[in-house]
Order: C-alpha cells, then sequence, then structure tokens
C-alpha cells in the first residue's frame, strides 16, 4: 500500500518518532478502518505485539512499510570463509 | 521451542530470508552470514529499534552457530538472543549453549542491569528466535523492566 509519493514520505518517516502506535493511529494515518488494520494483523500482514488480548502496539518500521516508506533496507554480510569462533 | 533437525543449506538460506523479513518490520536490522564454507556457521541479527532516524532505544541480536551435519547439513549448534535497552540500562537474554565442560547443551535466562546486577544462569525454556524476539519487542512495547524476580535459579535445591 504505497499511499503518497517520495517527498511526503520522507517527512511521514521524520514525523513518526514514537517506536510503536496503536491500530487506531495507523487507521488515521493509512485512510482505512482500525478493524482493517486489525485484519491486515491477524493475516499476518502487518508485524504488532499483542500487549493483552484486545491491545496491539505496531513498531513504526512496520508503519512506515504499510505506508510505503519502509526507510532503510537491512543489510547482508556474507562472509563463507570466516571462522564463527573468532566472530564477536 | 527451537528447530533440532538437520536443515540443507537451502533450508538455512531460507530460514535466513524468512527471519530478514520478520525482524525487519521492527527496526533497523543488519545480518551477517558467517563461515558457510566452514563446519561452524554463525547467523546474526542485529536489530535496532524504532530505526533510523531516531535515537536508538533498544538493541536485540539473534546469533544462532550451527554445526555441519553431512555433507549438505547443518544443525543448530548453540544460541545467544540478546535484548538491551539502552535507555533503562537492562538486559533480557535467552541462551542455549553447555555450560561448565559438560557438552549438553542447556537452555537458560540472563536478566538484569548493565551496572553488574546480573543474577547468573537462570531457568528458562528453549526458544525459537521469533518467539523470543516476541518477548522483548513486547518488552519494548510496554515500556517496562524485565522482571527478574519471575525466574528461578537454574541449578535445582533439593532439601
Amino acid at each position: 500500500m504505497a499511499l503518497a509519493d517520495a517527498p511526503v514520505l520522507d517527512d511521514l518517516a521524520r514525523s513518526l518518532t514514537r517506536p510503536f502506535y496503536s491500530p487506531a493511529e495507523v487507521a488515521t494515518l493509512a485512510g482505512v478502518s482500525s478493524s482493517t488494520i486489525l485484519n491486515y494483523i491477524h493475516a499476518n500482514r502487518l508485524a504488532a505485539i499483542q500487549l493483552s488480548e484486545r491491545t496491539y502496539r505496531i513498531p513504526r518500521k512496520a508503519v512506515l512499510r504499510l505506508l510505503g516508506a519502509a526507510g532503510p533496507a537491512p543489510t547482508l554480510v556474507e562472509e563463507p570463509a570466516k571462522d564463527p569462533d573468532s566472530q564477536h | 521451542m527451537i528447530a533440532t533437525d538437520t536443515l540443507t543449506d537451502g533450508e538455512v538460506r531460507l530460514r535466513r530470508n524468512r527471519l530478514r523479513d520478520h525482524l525487519d518490520s521492527f527496526g533497523d536490522l543488519a545480518i551477517r552470514d558467517v563461515g558457510e564454507n566452514r563446519p561452524r556457521r554463525l547467523l546474526e541479527f542485529r536489530l535496532s529499534a524504532p530505526g533510523d532516524p531516531c535515537d536508538q532505544e533498544v538493541e536485540a541480536v539473534f546469533r544462532e552457530y550451527y554445526d555441519r551435519a553431512g555433507a549438505r547439513g547443518w544443525r543448530i549448534a548453540k544460541y545467544t538472543y540478546e535484548y538491551r535497552d539502552l535507555r533503562r540500562g537492562t538486559r533480557l537474554a535467552y541462551h542455549l549453549h553447555s555450560l561448565d565442560a559438560s557438552p549438553e547443551l542447556v537452555p537458560h535466562a540472563h536478566c538484569g542491569g548493565e551496572a553488574g546486577d546480573e543474577t547468573g544462569h537462570l531457568r528458562a525454556v528453549p526458544y525459537e528466535l521469533m518467539e523470543a524476539n516476541a518477548i522483548f519487542m513486547k518488552l519494548y512495547a510496554s515500556d517496562a523492566d524485565p522482571d527478574c524476580s519471575a525466574f528461578l535459579p537454574l541449578a535445582l535445591t533439593r532439601p
């Protein structure tokens, strides 16, 4: 779900400074209903932490990803010949 | 419960990619895959949250070590799943590795602060990486310290 163009998404990424958001807050940001966000969570389309039976918190990065502003991609370093026991 | 089955090269890579996709939702993620051509291999996932450009508040580092099992297989040898809350100076960790001189793998936990008030080895069940991450992120989302008093010491004391 990409909702806006790149400059707007950059502004969005900077404006979301809290680590977690409620489904209602994410619904407002995405312009959908809270039940849609809950459906995404239950379908494993949106990462969320379940704090209690009916309380979820959605991590900032997952919110950005939902809105099409995913932020930095994961980095991968492969060192096939190195001995992992010498790593820290 | 962590899988103890032998994984093929392809299954290790698939696991790495699945974990990447999962963990990437929780913050900025750096992955290292070390030793694929050696008898021991390390998969390391270093998660920094909440993610750029916010200041880092917590770090979770998941390390899984695999030993060669047969020509193209890998079996989990040990793991360390570590969570540190940099604001609170607290730590929660789930480990599976041998203790002392015994070759037996012992699942256990560590809990406490950065300042040395560690509680030693604590009793814990084995965890799958995503289970450990769920515990860590729930702690983060709750804005709470780990409840170290809820853990029993690893060593059994019999009267």
